[in-house]
């Protein structure tokens, strides 16, 4: 059916419509946040081989990559829509948990770790960063 | 006088999100079918060469049981990734409705 228009009215809130509509649910993909969740994953592959040594003689490069995963978790924070994300670092960095921050919080309680153990939750470390670096490549890549 | 063809907007709109629809929800479900069997396959077999460092003595009871919790915290992660990428399929469709909406209208518009 030809409706006539006076003008260009029914076409302008069409396009009123859809530019109020088009909103998101979740953050566009971010090279930034993809990289910081690439290298931590690195960093805390590389410090694991580490544990079967004491704690206390790797202080210092602990706190180096808690402090690498500190920054991409808090870069992610920040970044609108984003809350799922967010909720991966926390299941990852969380002490209580049994992923990174677990391994850390049993290196820390045992003095060390076994070879065995090590090799095994190094695949589990390496999943774990592999699902937020997943989820940050499925983002739409721009809206 | 200029007209707008109703008809014409809103056939060509519903047809083609509905072809939007069919190729980006069937790709996901595809997608999150095959990630999900691969992450099931992958928790089995780590609880599996964990049982076995375990009965071998390489590793420890309570080593035994990080391994094995740390696959349930792993199926949080693999759903939070699954129910991020669902969100992204429905924004990536919404914005492709809108796109058909605003071609359709712009078609539809008779001068």
């Amino acid at each position: 059916m030809l409706r006539p228009i006076r003008n260009f009215s029914l076409v302008s809130a069409i396009f009123a419509i859809c530019g109020l509509v088009a909103c998101s649910t979740i953050a566009t993909f971010d090279q930034a946040a993809y990289d910081k969740a690439t290298g931590a994953k690195a960093e805390a592959l590389a410090l694991m081989d580490k544990a079967t040594g004491s704690f206390n003689s790797h202080l210092t490069e602990i706190e180096a990559v808690n402090l690498t995963i500190d920054k991409a978790y808090e870069y992610d924070r920040g970044r609108l829509q984003n809350s799922i994300t967010v909720q991966q670092w926390e299941v990852l960095r969380d002490p209580n948990k049994n992923l990174f921050g677990g391994f850390i919080r049993r290196w820390r309680e045992k003095g060390s770790l076994k070879p065995d153990y090590i090799t095994e939750k190094k695949k589990d470390i390496a999943d774990a960063f592999d699902q937020i670096t997943g989820l940050e490549i499925g983002k739409p890549k721009n809206h | 006088m200029p007209g707008f063809d109703t008809d014409a907007f809103t056939s060509t709109s519903l047809s083609k999100s509905k072809d939007l629809a069919a190729i980006l929800f069937k790709k996901y479900v595809t997608q999150a079918e095959s990630d999900t069997s691969d992450f099931l396959q992958r928790s089995k077999d780590g609880v599996t060469r964990a049982g076995l460092l375990y009965a071998e003595n390489k590793i420890d009871r309570d080593d035994f049981e990080d391994l094995v919790l740390g696959k349930k915290d792993l199926a949080e992660m693999h759903a939070l990734k699954q129910a991020g990428l669902a969100s992204a399929t429905i924004d990536t469709f919404t914005n492709g409705v809108l796109q058909i909406v605003l071609d359709a209208a712009l078609t539809a518009v008779k001068f």
